[in-house]
């Protein structure tokens, strides 16, 4: 059976959000005096708005994270791209902890990350389920 | 429970583990896990900085193995343990280590004294206790800070 992990970061869109509206707020300076009368009843809920909806759109072609998984394989989706791996093909199964965020590195001739972290997944759990799926592979293939 | 407190709660005030790894093979020997990182800590800018200047930069691993029992524990035992330990450690220039044994019953006095006396500067050795959550460790700097900072 295929789990599927692809939680949405609030934070993350609004991070993005903040940014696109400080953008427009920087805009009003540059624009002509005359036309900023005209918007200026509704800039505020437009701005606000626009840069809600840029800030997910800019964040879910960018930076959304969608796990799934069985026990032949995963796919993760990192905004457009898709990288789908057999577990077969790994085999060493680390955990990585880099400044705040946890990692399972999946080595063999190359290395694939899996950001557990930013999946909101338990690592220590999700690593030993890796590592299970790891090993059953390799012994199912051997 | 262990991992956890080394790479996230009292393990980080001794060094920054940043990986582990389980079923680490040295030698003839497998560990259940390895962890492996350094002693200059990661954070915000001013912590960088700080522990840029001040803290050395040393490579760490630390190796954990479950036993059957803590009788099992001799000299010959440890000296088994520990060869391969410093050799890896020579060959990859990691300046500390730590062995941590688990084991379910208590150690005897004996065993206690064995570890505690253990000769060697840059290896901590620690023997955890399960069943009662007792620790006897080694009375050199590794194995004291080590004791000091985890809560198990």
């Amino acid at each position: 059976m295929t789990e599927k992990v692809s939680p949405i970061r609030f934070f993350e869109i609004f991070k993005l959000s903040v940014v696109f509206l400080a953008v427009q707020m920087g805009a009003t300076l540059v624009m002509p005096v005359w036309f900023y009368d005209i918007i200026r009843p509704y800039f505020l809920f437009v701005a606000v708005a626009t840069s809600v909806l840029l800030g997910y759109i800019v964040y879910i072609r960018t930076q959304h994270v969608e796990l799934s998984y069985d026990h032949t394989g995963f796919s993760l989706k990192r905004g457009k791209s898709v990288e789908t791996r057999r577990w077969t093909e790994f085999h060493k199964v680390l955990l990585v902890r880099t400044d705040g965020d946890f990692l399972v590195r999946l080595q063999d001739k190359e290395s694939v990350e899996l950001p557990v972290s930013k999946l909101k997944l338990d690592p220590f759990s999700f690593r030993m389920k890796t590592l299970r799926f790891v090993e059953e592979s390799r012994r199912g293939g051997s | 429970m262990l991992e956890k407190q080394l790479m996230v709660k009292g393990g980080r005030w001794v060094a920054e583990f940043t990986e582990s790894e389980r079923n680490y093979k040295v030698g003839n020997l497998t560990f259940d896990i390895c962890l492996r990182g350094g002693t200059r800590t990661k954070g915000l800018f001013l912590s960088r900085i700080l522990s840029y200047f001040v803290l050395p930069n040393y490579q760490v691993a630390c190796y954990v193995m479950k036993i059957a029992s803590s009788n099992i524990i001799s000299s010959n035992f440890l000296r088994k343990l520990l060869l391969p330990i410093r050799e890896k450690a020579k060959e990859e220039e990691v300046k500390w280590n730590w062995l941590f044994l688990i084991s379910e019953d208590e150690p005897s006095a004996k065993v206690a004294k064995l570890i505690e006396e253990q000769p060697y500067e840059e290896v901590g050795i620690l023997l955890y206790s399960s069943r009662l959550r007792s620790v006897a460790y080694s009375h050199n700097l590794l194995g004291k800070r080590m004791k000091a900072c985890l809560k198990l």
